[in-house]
């Protein structure tokens, strides 16, 4: 399953400083934005993951969109992705 | 398509607009815009209503909330001069962008005032004299100037250094986070307000969300202060300048994500959050400070309750209403409240010794709450207020207000660090 992961507001330092990544996760079995969570621990997070994690979830101030479209409107973790979609990740951890 | 979006802009949004509607179809979640009601318009996020709303709506929505505050106060005249305050981070961008879209030749009751746009260059406070991420910052930011200001538009760069001169003593000379995060932020301040004075500007305007304005009510009740961040759309400061604040109804979220949904290039500056050598993130010596500890609190307490942060906005109001009214209806509380702290320009009013007269609203308020709360940390079970803060207070004199006297004890160079908190040209 291809997917495109995006990274802005400062968390595109905690991967390598790359703002785009597509990626293609196994078709093995389904998957949620949970899991995609712990794929990216495990294989793009480069330093401090605890800026972008707490616990199974991210942290408090990253906002999380798929398609454009926030994820609390498609349900969080439980999220279940599908091919092409576009997850963004945008901190606002950061002043103005 | 807006019709002021390039063609490469335009082919961005159509292809995301596809990728939503595409999703929609497939997702059982989503029923088009609980705003508008046109079902082909997908819902990207909830506003405060708690309405699922699309894109279009949600542009429309940042823009009412942005123009409301102008429109409530009617603090702005048509042809006056306003700075605005452009840090280049993300509420930063979302005032860019609105400042300019609401004065814009084809908008329906456009704003009338002239905007002088100014960035706080902090590199050379901070050693960095042109390859460190402070310069990479100045440099990004002139560049988003020279890309998204009509260059009818004023735009300056200002270096604080030149602005505080002792700054940068006075930052390495404090000894604990607390004292080093609230200095580097009463010092943006003042540099705005200095900048204000230099280009004849009557208002400040700042990209304070009102995530951030809520940290700061929080911050300052923490510290034993009523303040003018209390969260309010409009607040005098030090030196009589007027900060308003026009993003004091939208959160952090909603900001990112208009940067991200208006699709106009226009992307905050952001600095590294996993860098240590990051000066505008370091806490300093000493590690921990209130403000992380409120900013982390807060965090947390928001995304499980998204009301939280107006709710602490309108407490915020009322406290300062609260505390203008205590001040007025006892004589010892008025004579106190006269007088401005030199350091950040508040009342008085707040001295921790003195009689209030047994006004019961004149004894409620952040500085007493302080004094409890450390009398409580430190015998548990005692409910007088302490005397630490009262020995503070007389030892400084009764000159400045207390959490002002606490942040000069916390420097070892004392002296500069009033020559940058004190307005020698202020207004009061």
């Amino acid at each position: 399953m291809k997917l495109t992961l995006e990274f802005g507001g400062g968390a595109e330092f905690l991967v390598g400083n790359v703002k785009k990544h597509a990626i293609d996760l196994p078709d093995t079995q389904q998957w949620t934005l949970g899991q995609l969570l712990e794929w990216i621990k495990a294989n793009k997070l480069q330093e401090r993951p605890e800026l972008f994690l707490q616990g199974s979830s991210v942290r408090p101030g990253i906002l999380v969109l798929v398609n454009d479209t926030d994820w609390e409107l498609l349900g969080e973790l439980s999220y279940q992705l599908k091919d092409n979609d576009d997850v963004v990740f945008i901190s606002t951890l950061h002043g103005g | 398509c807006d019709p002021d979006l390039t063609e490469e802009e335009t082919a961005v949004l159509t292809s995301r607009l596809s990728r939503q509607q595409q999703h929609q179809q497939q997702s059982s979640l989503l029923s088009g815009c609980e705003k508008c009601c046109q079902k082909d318009n997908c819902p990207v996020t909830r506003v405060r209503s708690a309405q699922a709303v699309c894109r279009q709506c949600f542009l429309a929505y940042c823009t009412h909330q942005f123009r409301a505050g102008f429109g409530k106060s009617q603090l702005i005249r048509a042809g006056e001069r306003v700075l605005v305050g452009f840090s280049g981070g993300n509420g930063a961008c979302a005032l860019l962008r609105l400042v300019k879209q609401g004065l814009a030749e084809s908008t329906h009751r456009k704003l009338r005032f002239t905007p002088v746009f100014v960035y706080i260059d902090f590199a050379t406070v901070f050693n960095d004299n042109g390859d460190g991420p402070l310069s990479g910052r100045r440099a990004a930011v002139l560049e988003q100037f020279d890309a998204h200001l009509p260059v009818e538009f004023e735009r300056h760069c200002l270096t604080a250094a030149e602005l505080l001169p002792g700054l940068s003593e006075a930052l390495a000379a404090m000894t604990d986070g607390t004292g080093y995060r609230e200095l580097l932020h009463r010092s943006v301040h003042r540099c705005l307000a200095l900048a204000s004075r230099q280009f004849n500007c009557s208002r400040v305007l700042t990209g304070e969300t009102a995530s951030r304005l809520a940290e700061l009510t929080l911050r300052s009740v923490a510290q034993g202060r009523l303040s003018a961040d209390s969260g309010a759309f409009s607040a005098i400061a030090a030196g009589g300048v007027c900060q308003v604040r026009p993003l004091r109804q939208l959160t952090s979220a909603e900001t990112a994500l208009l940067s991200w949904l208006a699709a106009d290039g226009l992307m905050p500056v952001c600095p590294r959050p996993a860098d240590p050598d990051s000066p505008l993130l370091n806490d300093g010596q000493g590690g921990g400070s209130i403000p992380g500890v409120i900013a982390s609190f807060l965090g947390g307490l928001q995304q499980s309750f998204p009301a939280t942060v107006y709710n602490i906005l309108r407490t915020g109001e009322k406290l300062q209403s609260d505390s203008v009214a205590a001040g007025s209806s006892s004589s010892d509380s008025a004579a106190a409240a006269a007088t401005p702290c030199p350091a950040c320009g508040l009342s008085m009013q707040q001295q921790p010794s003195g009689d209030d007269g047994g006004n019961v609203r004149s004894n409620c308020n952040a500085l007493r709450a302080l004094r409890l709360s450390e009398n409580l940390a430190r015998s548990g079970d005692s409910p007088e207020p302490s005397t630490a803060a009262a020995g503070l207070w007389a030892k400084e004199g009764g000159r400045y207000c207390y959490s002002c006297s606490v942040l000069l004890n916390g420097c070892s160079k004392r002296a500069v660090l009033e020559e940058c908190l004190i307005d020698a040209d202020g207004a009061d």
